[in-house]
């Protein structure tokens, strides 16, 4: 045992890449698709219209002029970021390197609780990693888009909650909460989570036009912003908990800031970025006790600031709010998402937006609506429900190409996220890992056609059987230790698995195993074997052991080294199957190395043997 | 007004929410309190008689379980060098139980580890020149005196396992096929409550093959030896006397593979731990050592028993270097051997009356000899050992 899947192993990564060209083909045919429907849309509107004798479009409908200056900030912001959290999941480290580098470090210090929750998705991640790989850049691209080319409207609306509950997703059990539950919480490393943000963010613009019509909407962000800001100033005031300390003992002991600044100094970045992150490290080391007290103070007073909701005081701690969000995304958190497997810009920019949308909503109301001719007045967005002392009307009289337009590229951005949430929903369904995982830990099966070589041994019955007793059942061949301490356990599960999931055909498969160990090898430790690994009352398995002539023979046929090392070392054994037809011949060779052992290399060899012996149980 | 103090509830409640919330974060641990001693007699440990020496040692990578391997040693009683003989076929990461015949033969069990869950055996009737297998078809407990064979060539053999909160297995030759000993979860408790037995700690068969057992006692001043006489398990361990009267008690070894049986005792008073040697005669006499007392942190690394029923401890928590301690009769104080070299993991008290002390690097070994009237240790032997790592 002990092969172990690097995040840069080239067949997950041809895989992710063949995947993510598989989807954007998909994505071409969706916007041809919407295309063709909106040309056909706008023929079938336009004979409609020239039927009652207009020759024009409507020109526009209410809400078309009067988005929300907040809204637009907001919608356009996090619509930004949803597309560059999208974009940076095509690094090709992702579909590996995401469970160990981001989602496992940052649960690490959490409860166990939040890591058992965290488990749990990221069990879903480790069976289906190319699959939960590319959906998720779909689904934040999609968001993204859906954000941005939907201004207004229920689309609009529910592009916004659709972005809360990917958000919600990805905050859990990609972020373990943030890290809220952890110790040493503080809001200059990342609290309480960039995707949190993002979900107030999409909350926001899921809310309706009224919300926006007057400054309370901005108090309450505002508010809440403060009382945000005053906590987390009382957390980084908070003595023992290494933020009042610089570099300590001559350097042996780093506070909490220096260290996670000294850190972010050895990614791999632009010159004069490390420049800058360094020469902070230097200046906090030396001086950790006034950057700190600079700080607590500085935030502070912007909370205290921010919950007064006065127009004067709050615009200057926005400001002042802003440029430490800059500061500390660049100084400390070092942009967020450089170097590592980088996954968002961290928790500064959503922060720095949300305040200066609270701002904007407090201080700039959207304008009131123009007055319309009848004819062009709006129904609300679908046309279900007219406004109120006004005629409904039919589809075609008030929809103008820009909503018309703009409504199509929703459903496109939408289909775009169901195209990555679908099979994610799929995966998390499928507890059995996809066939590639155990394809990059031991390479693509060799597919033969060669007479199998016989044998003949004794089963754990102490009966005797034959390759040519078998004959008319596909038998599964494998060469298994029963005193082995890893791996051989570990592959006996898989063939167990394998043969339930199955079905009924396994009543045309056999599932042999030949001892490989040239000392233990009697009846009592294949039965004993058996019994530790529950296969004793499996009918279609055959535990195969003989003389050490006979057992020699057939390692030597099937190409399996068997050597003993003693000293206290395991015998050493190839980890080889093999795949013989009913007629006797082999059809394919694997490689059986479990990897690590985990759930996902187990059950993904498993998902591999179940295809080739369909191949052969089919052909 | 009430919109302003109605938004400093609201600040008060969230910074109330959020520092509560981290306060709330940490770690809670509960102290869980014991009645008999903690202490445990180690892996790594030595036995001598007349027809040779035996030791089990760790070696590898001790620091990391699947890295460390654990050596058996043999030194025949007219040579001067130990042989490697440890068992092959089989990885003994999780550690090795021997048990010896006073004609040469030794039973190993292979402590299981990672996905093994019972233990495989060997024995050899040749000082550890040929091994033939063997079954526990269990998981051994985690003891030196776990395994035990008796000394009279009838291949009856105990073992100590995990199943449940602990049951004995009998063999009766072929040393594959296994039987639980019945009555096991009834010795000391209610059949004889002056014990009032805790866990099953080591097993032994003496001259007569009568199976005898070392257990803990909840009861204060009894010492939880038992005897399976007649087929009737019969408390055999002696009653403590004095200020030892006072103590719960847990055997550590059990030994009867020679001319008397030998165990090793761990006594705890008002918290305070100490160690006591105790020997059996032919006519069924206990007698026993004056206590040991050992510092709340002290660990015994290594234990060993001499052909003459002298017993060896090597333990670590008293000072920066481990201390060796050494029985030298009843009625008598423990006494201090020199410190052993740096490295030691375990000690052999031979039959000539020196002591080897086992000193590890990885995959090197250095063989140190105490003679009886020597003050320091001389190094007698060095051997590297073929460590196959990662093969576990």
């Amino acid at each position: 045992m002990g092969r172990t899947l690097q995040s840069d192993n080239p067949t997950i990564v041809s895989a992710f890449h063949t995947a993510l060209l598989h989807q954007l083909f998909v994505v071409f045919v969706i916007g041809a698709v919407l295309a063709i429907a909106l040309n056909v849309i706008r023929t079938f509107q336009y004979r409609l219209l020239a039927a009652v004798g207009r020759t024009t479009f409507p020109t526009g409908v209410r809400w078309e002029c009067a988005e929300p200056p907040a809204r637009r900030i907001l919608r356009i912001g996090f619509g930004i970021l949803w597309v560059f959290d999208g974009l940076l999941q095509l690094q090709s480290s992702m579909p590996l390197g995401l469970p160990s580098s981001v989602i496992q470090p940052s649960a690490s210090t959490s409860p166990s609780w939040v890591q058992h929750l965290v488990n749990s998705g990221l069990n879903i991640w480790t069976l289906h990693p190319v699959g939960a790989a590319a959906a998720t850049v779909w689904i934040q691209v999609g968001l993204g888009l859906w954000l941005l080319v939907a201004p207004r409207g229920l689309w609009s609306r529910v592009g916004g909650l659709a972005g809360v509950g990917w958000g919600l997703v990805v905050w859990a059990f990609g972020e373990a909460f943030g890290g809220i539950f952890a110790p040493g919480l503080t809001w200059l490393f990342g609290a309480p989570g960039a995707v949190l943000l993002y979900c107030v963010g999409g909350l926001l613009v899921a809310l309706p036009d009224r919300a926006y019509a007057t400054p309370r909407l901005g108090r309450v962000v505002m508010t809440l912003g403060g009382v945000f800001f005053l906590g987390m100033a009382l957390l980084q005031a908070w003595p023992g908990r290494g933020f009042w300390q610089g570099r300590l003992g001559g350097g042996a002991h780093v506070g909490t800031l220096t260290g996670m600044v000294a850190q972010m100094a050895k990614t791999s970045q632009p010159a004069f970025l490390d420049s800058w992150v360094s020469s902070f490290e230097n200046l906090d080391a030396a001086h950790g006790w006034a950057v700190n007290l600079v700080l607590v103070v500085l935030m502070a007073a912007i909370g205290v600031a921010l919950c007064t909701g006065r127009r004067r005081v709050v615009g200057p701690a926005v400001l002042a709010a802003v440029a430490l969000c800059l500061a500390d995304w660049v100084l400390v958190e070092d942009l967020g998402f450089l170097g590592g497997t980088g996954t968002d810009v961290n928790n500064m920019v959503p922060t720095a937006l949300l305040l200066v949308t609270g701002y904007v909503a407090m201080v700039r109301l959207p304008a009131p609506a123009p007055a319309f001719a009848p004819a062009e007045i709006a129904a609300p967005v679908g046309g279900a429900v007219a406004e109120e002392g006004q005629t409904a009307r039919r589809w075609w009289e008030w929809v103008s190409p820009s909503y018309l337009v703009g409504t199509v590229a929703a459903v496109g951005a939408a289909a775009i996220v169901v195209m990555g949430v679908a099979p994610m929903a799929l995966a998390a369904a499928n507890p059995n890992a996809d066939p590639i995982v155990t394809q990059a830990l031991n390479g693509t099966p060799n597919v033969i056609d060669t007479p199998a070589p016989a044998f003949s041994l004794v089963n754990q019955r102490g009966a005797p059987v034959s390759l040519s007793s078998l004959r008319g059942h596909t038998v599964v061949l494998t060469f298994l230790d029963p005193v082995c301490t890893s791996d051989c356990p570990l592959i006996a599960q898989e063939f167990r698995q394998t043969d339930e999931r199955l079905g009924a055909d396994n009543a045309h498969v056999d599932f042999v195993a030949i001892v490989a160990n040239p000392i233990y090898r009697s009846i009592s430790f294949t039965d004993a074997f058996d019994r530790q690994e529950g296969l004793s009352h499996v009918g279609n398995w055959l535990y195969l052991t003989g003389s050490v002539a006979e057992l020699r023979r057939v390692w030597s046929s099937y190409g399996v080294l068997v050597e003993t090392a003693g000293a206290g070392a395991m015998v050493a054994h190839s980890d080889l199957a093999f795949v013989i037809d009913a007629h006797g011949n082999e059809r394919a060779e694997l490689e059986t190395d479990p990897g690590n052992g985990g759930t996902a290399s187990t059950s993904s060899f498993s998902s591999l043997l179940l295809d080739r012996i369909a191949l052969v149980l089919h052909s | 007004m009430r919109h302003r103090s109605g938004k400093i509830a609201l600040v008060t409640a969230i910074l109330t929410i959020t520092l509560g919330g981290q306060a709330f974060v940490g770690d809670g641990e509960a102290a869980a309190g014991t009645t008999t001693p903690t202490l445990r007699a180690p892996i790594a440990s030595a036995l001598s008689s007349q027809s040779g020496s035996w030791a089990v040692v760790a070696m590898g990578e001790r620091d990391h379980p699947l890295d460390t391997f654990w050596e058996l040693f043999f030194r025949a009683p007219t040579a001067a060098t130990w042989r490697l003989v440890t068992p092959p076929g089989v990885a003994d990461n999780g550690g090795l139980t021997v048990s010896v015949t006073s004609t040469g033969s030794a039973l190993v069990g292979f402590e299981p580890s990672q996905l093994l869950r019972f233990s495989p055996a060997a024995v050899s009737l040749h000082d550890g020149a040929g091994w033939v297998p063997a079954l526990v078809p269990v998981s051994l407990a985690a003891s030196p005196d776990a395994l035990t064979i008796a000394s009279n060539g009838s291949g009856t053999a105990l073992a100590l396992v995990r199943r449940r909160s602990g049951e004995l297995l009998t063999s009766s030759g072929s040393l594959r096929d296994w039987r639980p000993l019945p009555g096991i979860s009834v010795v000391g408790r209610s059949a004889d409550m002056r014990c009032d037995r805790i866990g099953l700690d080591a097993v032994a068969l003496n001259s007569s093959s009568d199976a005898m057992l070392g257990t803990g006692c909840r009861r204060a001043g009894q010492i939880g030896i038992f005897a399976l006489v007649g087929g009737q398990w019969q408390l055999d361990g002696p009653s403590l006397h004095g200020s030892l009267a006072q103590a719960t008690t847990r055997v550590l070894r059990l030994d009867a593979s020679g001319s008397t049986t030998t165990a090793l005792v761990a006594e705890e008073r008002h918290h305070q731990t100490g160690l006591l040697g105790l020997w059996s005669s032919a006519t069924g006499t206990w007698t026993q050592t004056l206590p040991l007392p050992l510092s709340a942190s002290t660990t015994v690394l290594a234990s060993a028993v001499g052909a003459s029923g002298q017993q060896l401890v090597l333990l670590k928590g008293r000072g920066s270097s481990d201390v060796l301690e050494e029985t030298v009769g009843p009625d008598r104080p423990w006494v201090e051997r020199p410190a052993p070299p740096a490295g030691t993991v375990t000690v052999v008290p031979l039959a000539d009356g020196s002591t080897n002390a086992f000193s590890v690097a990885g995959s090197r070994l250095r063989v140190f000899t105490l003679t009886p009237q020597g003050g320091k240790w001389v190094l007698s032997q060095r051997m590297n050992v073929p460590i196959a790592y990662g093969s576990s």
